[in-house]
């Protein structure tokens, strides 16, 4: 006997995803989900940010990591609220998924977060088919990661709302061409703007931190319209 | 490896629809449709099957894979194509605004019980 399901496997998660977008919105949180490849830079633009931001906004951060606490205790000595998730106890999982970021979820003083960011694992292929409930993806590309990394991995890229160009000041170090690689980015992501920053020198960090205010000014004002 | 975690999926909405129905039957071939662009490969998928099924309905159960591929619409001009390499370009006005039609699908169509 043949029984047809036409189920989507991942819908599991994408439901998830949207019951934590609907908390996130209750509560007026910006939600960013920061994807890159392995040491590109996601938490020493975290620690800048949360330097800048944290004296005008309250920030929260979740930490997802394969294995070890190490960036959630570099971010937690900024007084902020940090949760760690590690992988490494349910299978090594190589992406956080929006059942993961419910459970963290449930662990922060949500009453007390403007801005929640979220520190995906680091690779650039899993973690871009996971909706975590998130507002914006933004993907972290350093330039020491070549600039044919866009049309390498064409799925994250695709599916981010912003760039930012980290290390940047190594540019004038490697043989990497900048331009070509936001040619490349807009290739697979005709709309895709982009930011150059240093989380190393700050140069930068100021447009990023701009740009987070806006976006929450913006959440704001939905949300007010929604409710009213 | 997140076949592993799309092997327990799929296992476990077969379970909720043998459960469903009270089907008590031995589940005998799942066939999926898996979309070219979702990442998910096909070998390390049977491989993460093959033992997540172990002691359940689906033990014995075939897995039957049919590929989607990748179909997209151009947003500037219309045209429908089917992309040959990862960064997407109409072939005809050769712009990169490009709407994915299909091929990101990760569906369980049907199973077959004995």
């Amino acid at each position: 006997m043949k029984i047809k399901v036409l189920k989507d496997v991942l819908k599991a998660n994408d439901t998830i995803a949207e019951e934590n977008r609907t908390i996130l919105r209750k509560k007026g949180i910006l939600t960013l989900n920061l994807m890159s490849s392995p040491g590109a830079g996601k938490t020493l633009i975290l620690e800048k940010t949360v330097e800048r931001l944290k004296k005008d906004f309250k920030i929260g951060v979740i930490e997802g990591d394969v294995s070890t606490s190490n960036d959630a205790r570099r971010l937690a000595r900024y007084d902020i609220q940090v949760i760690q998730i590690n992988t490494d106890s349910i299978g090594g999982a190589c992406h956080l998924d929006a059942n993961m970021v419910k459970e963290a979820l449930g662990s922060l003083n949500l009453s007390s977060i403007q801005i929640l960011f979220i520190e995906n694992i680091g690779n650039l292929i899993c973690p871009a088919g996971f909706d975590l409930g998130e507002d914006k993806k933004i993907i972290v590309l350093s330039l020491t990661e070549g600039e044919d990394k866009p049309v390498k991995y064409p799925v994250a890229f695709r599916k981010a709302d912003l760039l930012l160009v980290n290390k940047l000041d190594l540019l004038n170090h490697l043989d990497i061409d900048l331009q070509l690689l936001l040619k490349n980015s807009r290739k697979v992501n005709p709309d895709l703007k982009s930011i150059q920053l240093s989380a190393r020198t700050g140069e930068g960090i100021d447009k990023w931190a701009q740009w987070i205010k806006k976006n929450l000014d913006l959440k704001k004002r939905r949300s007010r319209a929604q409710g009213s | 490896m997140h076949e592993l975690s799309l092997a327990q999926g799929i296992i476990q909405v077969i379970e909720e629809e043998l459960e469903k129905r009270k089907e008590k039957g031995t589940v005998q071939k799942i066939n999926l449709r898996i979309g070219q662009l979702s990442c998910v490969e096909p070998e390390a998928l049977l491989f993460s099957f093959g033992f997540c099924s172990k002691e359940t309905q689906c033990e014995n159960a075939v897995l039957n894979i049919e590929k989607v591929p990748l179909a997209c619409e151009c947003q500037n001009c219309g045209k429908n194509f089917l992309p040959k390499e990862a960064v997407f370009v109409c072939p005809d006005c050769k712009s990169c605004r490009i709407k994915i039609l299909s091929g990101e699908e990760f569906y369980i169509d049907s199973f077959e019980i004995e």
